[in-house]
């Protein structure tokens, strides 16, 4: 027994270590001059400590304005897919309508195509809305997900059908037992898929790095990469860059955590 | 006027499942569906709820046609078997919820939920969630939620299913003397005939989606219309006998017995071949002489009060009452005299009853 803990907490270690390392390395990069990040052998502490390389991007780069970018289209892609997903699953689960087999098969289809593979239709048809560098291109293609709708539409068919018989009782409509039973219920599922749909819509970079050309558009991965030189890389300044792309991760997780592991070790409502 | 009244009322899946149902209850009536499981009892309580169409035929609640009315509209409340608790709403939150979304005055809708609360002694628990409560306290909940609608017409599908026995029986008592104060129409579904005789005004009992008969407790206890009725109602089981009779004696496999002349009558038109009925508690031990069965004692269920003995001859099985101290041993060869006074008689091809008493 306290053998195996031993054995379990020197694993977790390591593992802590492998994922913690780099993250400090960065932090502490951030905070080097550049040439003390490039010293041999390499250092936790930076000495000389200095703040410049955050100061730098925010007065000299648009650092504050590719960070709102960020948020404004993380934000609107994980609002929007938390609550469509949601709708789109209970309809799949719970709604007779015409054609909804065909339809949920048609969505988990989509599931089984590789994103390379319609990387260059997507982008012609962008361009013909005119969309290209535009928050709109980056914003509603991105709104639902085939996964989500899956992930909500498993959870809801797991959910006793007397609920919203009792729902229907108490006299509510299809609305409102949506919104004020059945989607409370959701609230790991919520939680889940808040956290990746931010993280992936924040991280995204292939898509914005394609679409966007005006650097006052950009998000902060593609401005970030702005400054990754032909023939050398300011590794202290893109740390400090990384800094400012890892910290609104962080409070997310950190905010729906609680939520996350629940969804995590539980499936379904007890 | 009938409070709730079926007329022909039918229902298709892939198949029929209940089947040109007429059925009506007085106002007030206390109406027990029941019958084995997949007869179709759920799916009239939830036809009569709304939450399942009718095929064919209609459902009037008072003088309304409710046929084709939403749930919300047909004046009905339902307490659902899983009870069907909203789990992220506390049990105040819960019983109230129905009555906010119909927009009733607060002050009126705070009032009503105490006085529920008070009358099922959920005062305690008003800020818990269900999770948090025991099955007994979630099932007040479920008949809290109900009561503060103030419905024409109360439904129950199995609601004590899920609780002990004891709890089942403290809750029966409970909804008995529930419908007593509010004086309003019952439907409630069991698979349990001991719940349907305690708590029922009427029962109807239903197999294979056709009522087969509906009556007072004892009426049925004591008259079923027929075989499936008679072995439905009363424990243990009812045990059947081919029979014949001769002359004035009736013969059976195990025993034969005359027929007193005064009985003689009723007699008169039956055929030759017949399915006799008779209830444990309709034989006891005897000892040997004209008219009782000698049968091997199998095995002694004790149930405290009385004990039930399961005997075997000649390939027939009989289940007996008798007195806890008078019970055999297993093995034992013993004498049963059956009172004729109380057999029922069965045609053996239709299973009807042969006398209407
Ligand atoms: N939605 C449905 N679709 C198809 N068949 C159904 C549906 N609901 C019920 N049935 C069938 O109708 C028959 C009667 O079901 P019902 O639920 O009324 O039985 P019940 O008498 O309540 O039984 P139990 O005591 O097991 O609850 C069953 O054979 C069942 O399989
Ligand atoms: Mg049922």
């Amino acid at each position: 027994m306290t053998r195996g803990r031993g054995l379990l907490y020197l694993l977790l270690g390591i593992y802590a270590a492998l994922t913690l390392g780099p993250f400090l390395w960065s932090l502490s990069a951030s905070f080097k001059t550049v040439e003390a990040v490039s010293a041999w052998p390499p250092t936790l502490i930076p000495r000389p400590f200095t703040l410049e390389n955050y100061t730098y991007l925010l007065e000299k780069l648009p650092f504050l304005r590719w960070m709102f970018n960020s948020l404004v289209i993380a934000g609107i892609v994980t609002v929007a897919n938390v609550f469509l997903n949601a709708m789109a699953g209970y309809a799949l689960a719970r709604l007779r309508f015409p054609g909804r087999k065909v339809l949920f098969w048609i969505i988990i289809g989509t599931m089984m195509i590789p994103g390379q593979v319609v990387i260059i239709p997507v982008f012609i048809l962008l361009s013909k809305l005119g969309w290209i560098d535009s928050y709109a291109a980056l914003t509603i293609p991105f709104l639902t997900s085939a996964f989500g709708v899956f992930m909500y539409r498993q959870f809801f068919l797991g959910v006793p059908k007397s609920l919203e018989e009792a729902a229907m009782l108490d006299g509510m409509g299809p609305f409102q037992t949506f919104f004020r039973i059945i989607l409370p219920l959701a609230k790991p599922v919520m939680a889940a898929q808040a956290i990746f749909m931010f993280l992936g819509s924040w991280n995204g970079f292939m898509w914005p790095a394609m679409l966007l050309s005006t650097p006052a558009m950009y998000t902060l991965p593609v401005g970030l990469s702005s400054f990754q030189g032909q023939y050398y890389t300011l590794w202290n300044l893109v740390m400090a860059g990384t800094m400012f792309v890892t910290a609104p991760v962080v409070v997310v997780f950190i905010i729906f955590q609680r939520y996350f592991i629940q969804g995590v070790s539980t499936t379904g409502i007890k | 006027m009938a409070a709730v009244q079926f007329k022909a009322v039918t229902k298709t899946f892939d198949t029929t499942v209940v089947d040109k149902m007429d059925l009506q209850a007085r106002e007030g009536e206390f109406v027990v569906l029941v019958g084995p499981s997949g007869c179709g009892k759920s799916t009239s309580l939830r036809m009569l709820a709304g939450l399942e169409t009718v095929t064919d035929g209609s459902i009037h609640i008072g003088d309304r046609d409710v046929t084709a009315l939403h749930p919300k509209d047909r004046g009905v409340a339902m307490v659902f078997q899983d009870y069907a608790l909203y789990p992220h709403l506390t049990v105040e939150e819960n019983i109230s919820l129905g009555l906010k979304v119909r927009k009733l005055d607060p002050a009126e809708i705070t009032e009503r939920v105490a006085s529920a609360a008070k009358v099922l002694e959920l005062e305690k628990f008003l800020s818990k969630k269900p999770g948090q409560l025991s099955g007994g306290q979630r099932q007040r909940v479920a008949m809290g939620r109900a009561i503060v609608k103030r419905p024409e017409v109360y439904l129950f599908d199995e609601p004590l299913s899920n609780l002990d026995a004891k709890l089942r029986a403290q809750l029966r008592i409970e909804i008995t003397r529930l419908h007593r104060r509010m004086k309003k129409t019952v439907f409630y579904v069991t698979h349990d005939q001991v719940e349907a005789m305690t708590l029922a005004d009427t029962i109807a009992v239903m197999n294979e989606g056709k009522i087969q008969q509906v009556g007072p407790p004892m009426e049925l206890y004591r008259h079923p219309k027929n075989r499936f009725v008679a072995s439905f109602i009363g424990t243990p089981q009812m045990n059947f006998l081919d029979a014949e009779l001769d002359g004035l004696t009736l013969k059976t496999k195990i025993f034969s017995l005359r027929i007193p002349d005064g009985l003689a009558t009723e007699f008169t038109d039956f055929p030759k071949h017949f399915t006799l009925g008779c209830r444990p508690h309709d034989i006891s031990r005897a000892a040997a002489g004209a008219g009782t069965a000698a049968m091997s004692a199998d095995m002694v269920e004790q149930r405290g009060a009385e004990s039930f003995l399961h005997c075997v001859q000649d390939g027939v099985s009989i289940v007996a009452r008798c007195e806890p101290e008078d019970a055999p041993s297993p093995g034992e060869n013993i004498h049963l005299r059956f009172n004729l006074a109380r057999f029922h008689y069965f045609d053996s091809e239709t299973n009807e009853r042969l006398v209407a008493r």
